[in-house]
């Protein structure tokens, strides 16, 4: 899916859209956040919508580094608590550290 | 004074001017849980959280139990390939408490220990998960042992691929728990013992649970492990009187085509109405036969019964009247005994000299029942039966009801069986034979 696509679906609260993939594989529901940006806009739009019911997380992290893991998913979780609509998330491949 | 020279922050470039360099942030740590608290604890929604292949240490953990707790909605918690090391484990046990619907912690390096644990857990608060899947594990007959005591609760239970289990796991998990019984039965709907290193020794203790008025089990997978035709019959025995099972699964064992040949005595032994009647007609579906098996003539005759059987089920839970397992039974009894009475039974028999199956009303000391009969095929006139039942009448009158053909000259009319069946009051029951009286 296009970034400008997502963006607007998430914006108008597309009441098709009902669940989102982040990844690297393509999908009808997948999509790739490439920069940080992607990430902080993404968290804030899914922040915001009301429609989406589920998320998964599938970032090859692995193949992009520990370093740009912490900092893509802090950028979005700091949208996505905000949200109220999501009945399934999904998180793969994370290394969680608590402290 | 002295003049100390100012050395900046910044690094300077060739050109003189100070460059700009972004900020790392000092912590490289993923917060997550931390940062989502809110999420959780606002949003009410959230039914299930699913973690694959990730990894957490001991804190993240506790974080996750809390989001969990928070979450009013949690209905199911799937861990998926991510360590859970005992200490891990205990912080976080209390996440998979709860009235959770399903817990899932597959591949997550899970033993014996960790299920006590969770089993003490769960009988504590009785609040064990209605679907219980602990696949890909390290878990023995031990952990089977403790996990029994939660059949009455667990609907579906996988442990699949947990190879230490055993002849004896199974034993535990099926018979161990003695406070089961008829009026107190388990939950157990699906079982899957997949790869758990099992052959035909374990298959004893199946045959317990199948024959057992305490397990009312719908689902039976046992891929992949060392079953072998006799413990097939093993199994096939027990399915003989039951009436739940609709799905046996026993893919990659070595079970020949000869022991798959079997299964057609269980869904319609065609020797006598009686026993067709009384063959099971509840299960759907078995899988495990080659290809090849399923291709010849018996394969076909095996899939058509369980289609039987299958349909009518479907068709009971629309409420549909002559559907379910008398649906079943009668459809197999018009099918193999009634509908090719001519082309089929009068050959056969004449073919293999009358000593093997036989339609029942053939059988000259039987055709006071000939009424009886067509009284109930009358009967099974309904939407689904009506062509099959058609067709019976059709082949019984065109032939001219075939047993008042037989004449004394018929070399089968001398062929009288000691047992004949007799059909009383929509169950086929056997006739005892007369005692000859002896001459003084």
């Amino acid at each position: 899916m296009e970034p400008e696509v997502l963006h607007k679906r998430l914006d108008e609260d597309d009441p098709t859209l009902k669940r989102l993939v982040l990844s690297a594989d393509n999908g009808n529901d997948n999509f790739f956040p490439a920069t940080d940006q992607d990430y902080i806009k993404l968290g804030r739009l899914i922040g915001k919508n009301t429609q989406l019911i589920g998320l998964s997380i599938e970032i090859p992290w692995d193949q992009i580094g520990i370093d740009n893991q912490n900092l893509s998913l802090k950028y979005l979780a700091s949208g996505l608590k905000r949200n109220r609509s999501i009945k399934y998330i999904s998180l793969h491949n994370i290394t969680f550290l608590g402290k | 004074m002295t003049n100390t020279p100012y050395h900046s922050p910044l690094p300077i470039s060739e050109h003189g001017c100070y460059q700009y360099k972004p900020r790392q942030p000092k912590e490289t740590k993923c917060t997550l849980f931390r940062d989502i608290s809110s999420f959780f604890r606002n949003n009410e929604n959230i039914e299930a959280v699913r973690l694959k292949r990730c990894s957490l240490d001991i804190n993240s953990w506790l974080l996750f139990t809390r989001c969990t707790l928070q979450s009013p909605s949690i209905q199911e918690i799937c861990i998926e390939d991510t360590p859970l090391p005992f200490t891990k484990f205990t912080a976080a046990l209390m996440a998979f408490d709860g009235n959770l619907d399903k817990v899932t912690i597959k591949g997550s390096q899970i033993g014996d220990k960790h299920i006590k644990l969770l089993a003490n857990c769960w009988m504590v608060d009785n609040t064990a998960p209605t679907t219980l899947d602990l696949s890909r594990n390290t878990i023995s007959e031990r952990a089977c042992d403790q996990l029994s005591r939660v059949m009455k609760v667990v609907e579906s239970l996988s442990l699949s691929h947990c190879r230490s289990i055993g002849t004896l796991g199974v034993y535990s998990l099926l018979l161990g728990n003695e406070s089961l019984t008829k009026t107190s039965p388990s939950s157990l709907s699906s079982l899957n013992l997949s790869a758990t290193g099992i052959g035909d020794i374990a298959c004893g203790p199946l045959y317990k649970m199948l024959k057992s008025s305490c397990y009312t089990t719908k689902e039976l997978i046992l891929n992949d492990n060392n079953i072998s035709n006799r413990g097939l019959a093993i199994l096939l025995t027990g399915l003989g009187s039951n009436k739940h099972l609709q799905r046996l699964s026993l893919k990659k064992n070595n079970i020949t085509n000869k022991g798959w040949s079997h299964v057609l005595p269980l869904v319609c032994n065609d020797s006598s109405i009686n026993e067709t009647f009384e063959s099971n007609h509840t299960i759907q579906m078995v899988e495990g036969p080659s290809k090849t098996f399923w291709k010849n003539n018996l394969g076909k005759k095996i899939q058509l019964l369980l289609g039987v059987n299958c349909k009518a089920a479907e068709e009971a839970q629309h409420h549909q009247i002559g559907t379910g397992e008398k649906g079943a039974a009668a459809e197999k009894i018009i099918r193999y005994h009634l509908q090719d009475l001519y082309n089929r039974d009068i050959k056969h028999l004449v073919k293999r000299g009358g000593s093997q199956s036989k339609p029942v009303f053939l059988d000259c000391s039987d055709d006071h029942i000939f009424p009886c009969v067509l009284g109930w095929l009358g009967k099974q006139v309904n939407e689904r039966y009506t062509a099959m039942v058609l067709t019976s009448f059709t082949h019984i009158v065109k032939h001219k009801c075939n047993v008042f053909e037989l004449k004394r000259s018929n070399p089968l009319y001398k062929k009288k069986r000691n047992t004949s069946k007799i059909y009383t009051s929509g169950r086929f029951q056997p006739k005892r034979p007369k005692k000859k009286r002896r001459k003084m």
